[in-house]
């Protein structure tokens, strides 16, 4: 993204907001003493007034937000044309996300709502739209695009963000999804997730010859990109900070280690030199690190190995399993699976390998937990006899919550707003396979993921642009 | 054989004979019928706070007594006007059933209508006046009437009173010189919606609120939002945010509560309080919803 402005904020409220904190500072005394003459004159002049009315609303009623999103506008039919993709892409993420209701854009009545004017708001009230979005998009001659958008509140007729960018032309699928983002943060409160990357194996092939493929597409299943070609099987690919890295285990060498692969230059290497398989790996929250476990005997132990001074350390030293290592994001804690306890549990330490305590007591086994970029949540999965369950609990293992169930439902992986995961359902039979599911943290809104094949192990990248 | 079964058949007959008779005569089981009583919580601030009215007005005693009247009267009506008044009732039974002939209902209509009038504008010194041509019974009559036209309004005055929604009445209740005078402070003006007006108004206000429920925390969420009402219910400006919040959750739900406070309008509520609604704050805040 080259160019991001907020031109469209409306300026005047937080003008006159200034001029007044300035104006009452600076004559103190004076405003002081107006303010004890009036309340005095209030006092003695003002009737015994009525004791306010004040009512709580403890309840609402959850359901999707109606919005109208309006064509935009284009300069020539090829830009219309365009345009018309663009909030194509605007609809499919909202709808997407459950929290949204666009509407059909044959049911409006104002047909040419322009970004230059501020719209009919009757006209959205009728057709029951609680916010509208106008915009324009605009070719250059430089191979950029120029998109400009405002989002009002049909109800209040405020303006409720408005934002301008420019982008190049290839990456035009980013501008819908960026307004998409902005849109859900306004409404909702909460960072969009729509702007992002989905790192997953893409499988094809028989049951028994399936062919295993690193793959990145947008999250939406667009844009997608083969990183390996199904030589060697590859797992668990899960993303750096800055969403321009990925590590995962690969059986490359003929043993199963640990790889950093860069995604601008596409340079790939081996993490550390260990003597024997390393599994399980994850960034920690600053990037500097690689956690990951290593096999040592018949157990595994967790590690952590600096990118920078490719020193290692060691984090547990048990006689059992401990894999599935990951960090807290404010990276002072970790979580992980272990089978110390006689079947496998989750269990939380300190950083630095102190401390491990055990979070799970439910009946069942988890394993796989990933700690929410929020930082409130871990996620799990779960497994009881005959079902998977995905769930979701506090990091101090209260509050257990299970968000969906299936065949075999596994490998939970946040989206960067911390609300919604992606996992993989595998379906049974000789012709079933993997595919990947969204869900949302209420657990009503799933949805399939769009991939070519079969897919798995999803890793849901942080924000392309913080 | 034949002697048990004329043995059997006379008993049989002796008890059926007797059950017949003693059973048609026994009372009927009667259900005792249960009244419904419509009831309505009353805060205690309604008896505790200023009321609109006069400060000298014998309010409470007054009430008491219009409480009791009107239902003698009500009897009385019902006897046909038998008595002339509850306490006196004993004398004047004689001389209503002397009038009783065909002219008095023409003069009773004729009665009747000053009477409305004058009950209206000046209760005692007219209806002495118009009453002096006519015979001396239809003139005790029309007195009685009178008084019982003006009972009658006292029992309603008597019932507004005890209605804590009269707010109306405050500003009436002083112009009229006949009309009894409310205890209360002729500046106050206390008058509060009912729970039941509350709950009709908060339910009405939930089911238009969508808030973002995925917040970090319920305190985040909660949104104090003052409005002001015009008399037909619809909002009055822009709903106005009294609490702040920096993140971008308290913004959302701020919007979420103000576009659910648009969206339920026009809002019904009881005109006569306007006073009360006119200027309200509600606090949002989805809490109930998250326990769950």
């Amino acid at each position: 993204m080259a160019h991001r402005t907020r031109l469209w904020e409306n300026p005047v409220q937080n003008s006159v907001i200034q001029y007044n904190l300035t104006l009452f500072a600076s004559k103190l005394p004076k405003y002081f003493l107006a303010m004890i003459a009036s309340f005095v004159c209030l006092l003695g002049f003002s009737s015994p007034s009525y004791a306010q009315v004040e009512i709580d609303i403890t309840e609402g009623n959850v359901q999707a937000i109606p919005i109208a999103i309006s064509a935009f506008e284009g300069k020539t039919f090829e830009d219309q044309r365009f345009a018309q993709e663009v909030v194509q892409v605007i609809q499919a993420d909202l709808a997407g996300s459950g929290l949204f209701e666009p509407l059909d854009p044959l049911s409006f009545i104002e047909k040419n709502a322009s970004v230059l004017s501020v719209p009919k708001f009757s006209d959205w009230r009728v057709i029951k739209a609680q916010a509208v979005v106008v915009g324009k998009v605009e070719r250059l001659p430089d191979r950029r695009i120029k998109a400009q958008y405002r989002l009002w509140d049909v109800f209040s007729g405020k303006q409720l963000s408005g934002e301008q960018f420019f982008i190049e032309n290839e990456n035009w699928r980013r501008v819908g999804h960026v307004i998409a983002d902005t849109i859900y943060k306004r409404l909702t409160g909460e960072t969009g997730y729509f702007d992002t990357r989905v790192a997953f194996i893409d499988e094809t092939g028989g049951k028994k010859r399936r062919i295993k493929r690193l793959a990145v597409m947008d999250q939406d299943g667009h844009n997608l990109r083969y990183l390996t070609q199904g030589r060697h099987l590859v797992l668990t690919p899960r993303f750096g900070p800055r969403a321009n890295e990925l590590t995962f285990m690969s059986y490359e060498s003929g043993v199963p280690r640990v790889y950093l692969l860069n995604l601008e230059t596409g340079q790939k290497r081996v993490v550390g030199d260990f003597p024997n398989m390393t599994f399980a790996p994850r960034f920690s929250p600053d990037g500097r690190k690689i956690i990951m476990s290593l096999q040592q005997g018949a157990n595994a132990n967790i590690f952590t190995l600096d990118i920078g001074t490719k020193q290692s350390v060691r984090l547990t030293n048990s006689a059992s399993i401990d894999t599935a290592p990951s960090y807290s994001p404010d990276g002072k804690n970790i979580v992980f699976e272990s089978d110390r306890g006689g079947s496998k549990q989750l269990f939380v330490m300190n950083s630095n390998g102190s401390n491990a305590k055990r979070i799970s007591f439910g009946d069942g086994r988890y394993s796989t937990p990933v700690w929410s970029p929020r930082g409130d949540l871990i996620a799990f999965t779960k497994q009881v006899p005959g079902r998977f369950l995905i769930g979701v609990m506090k990091p101090d293992g209260s509050g257990e919550r299970i968000l969906t169930e299936g065949y075999h439902n596994e490998g939970p992986t946040w989206a960067p707003n911390g609300r919604v995961l992606m996992f993989f359902r595998e379906s049974p039979g000789a012709k079933g396979g993997a595919r990947i599911y969204s869900v949302d943290l209420t657990g009503y809104n799933e949805r399939r993921v769009r991939t070519p094949s079969w897919g798995s192990d999803p890793a849901w990248s942080p924000r392309v642009n913080k | 054989m034949k002697l048990g079964l004329i043995i059997s058949m006379v008993f049989h007959s002796t008890l059926l004979a007797f059950a017949l008779l003693s059973l048609t005569t026994a009372k009927a089981l009667k259900p005792i019928e249960v009244k419904s009583i419509p009831m309505e919580i009353v805060d205690i601030s309604e008896l505790t706070k200023l009321k609109a009215g006069v400060k000298k007005a014998p309010a409470k005693k007054e009430t008491k007594k219009k409480d009791k009247k009107p239902i003698a009267k009500e009897i009385q009506e019902k006897k046909k006007k038998k008595k002339p008044a509850p306490k006196r009732a004993v004398q004047p039974v004689a001389e209503k059933q002397e009038p009783v002939p065909i002219k008095k209902p023409e003069a009773q209509k004729k009665k009747v209508e000053p009477v409305k009038k004058k009950v209206a504008k000046k209760p005692k010194p007219k209806p002495k006046k118009k009453a002096k041509p006519k015979p001396k019974p239809k003139a005790k009559i029309v007195k009685k009437k009178r008084k019982k036209k003006k009972f009658n309004e006292d029992k309603i005055a008597a019932l507004l009173n005890k209605v804590p929604d009269s707010g109306p009445t405050s500003s009436k209740l002083p112009d009229l010189p006949g009309a009894k005078k409310v205890k209360g402070n002729p500046r106050g003006k206390h008058l509060k919606m009912s729970i039941n007006e509350i709950d009709a108004f908060r339910r009405r206000v939930s089911r238009c609120w969508n808030p973002p429920v995925g917040g970090l925390g319920a305190e985040e969420l909660s949104v104090k939002l003052r409005i002001k009402l015009n008399k037909d219910g619809t909002l009055k400006g822009q709903p106005r945010v009294l609490n702040r919040g920096s993140s971008s959750f308290h913004r959302a739900a701020a919007d979420s509560a103000a576009r659910a406070v648009w969206q339920c309008q026009p809002y019904n509520l009881p005109g006569a309080k306007y006073d009360t609604w006119q200027d309200m704050i509600l606090n949002f805040n989805p809490r109930d919803m998250l326990r769950g």
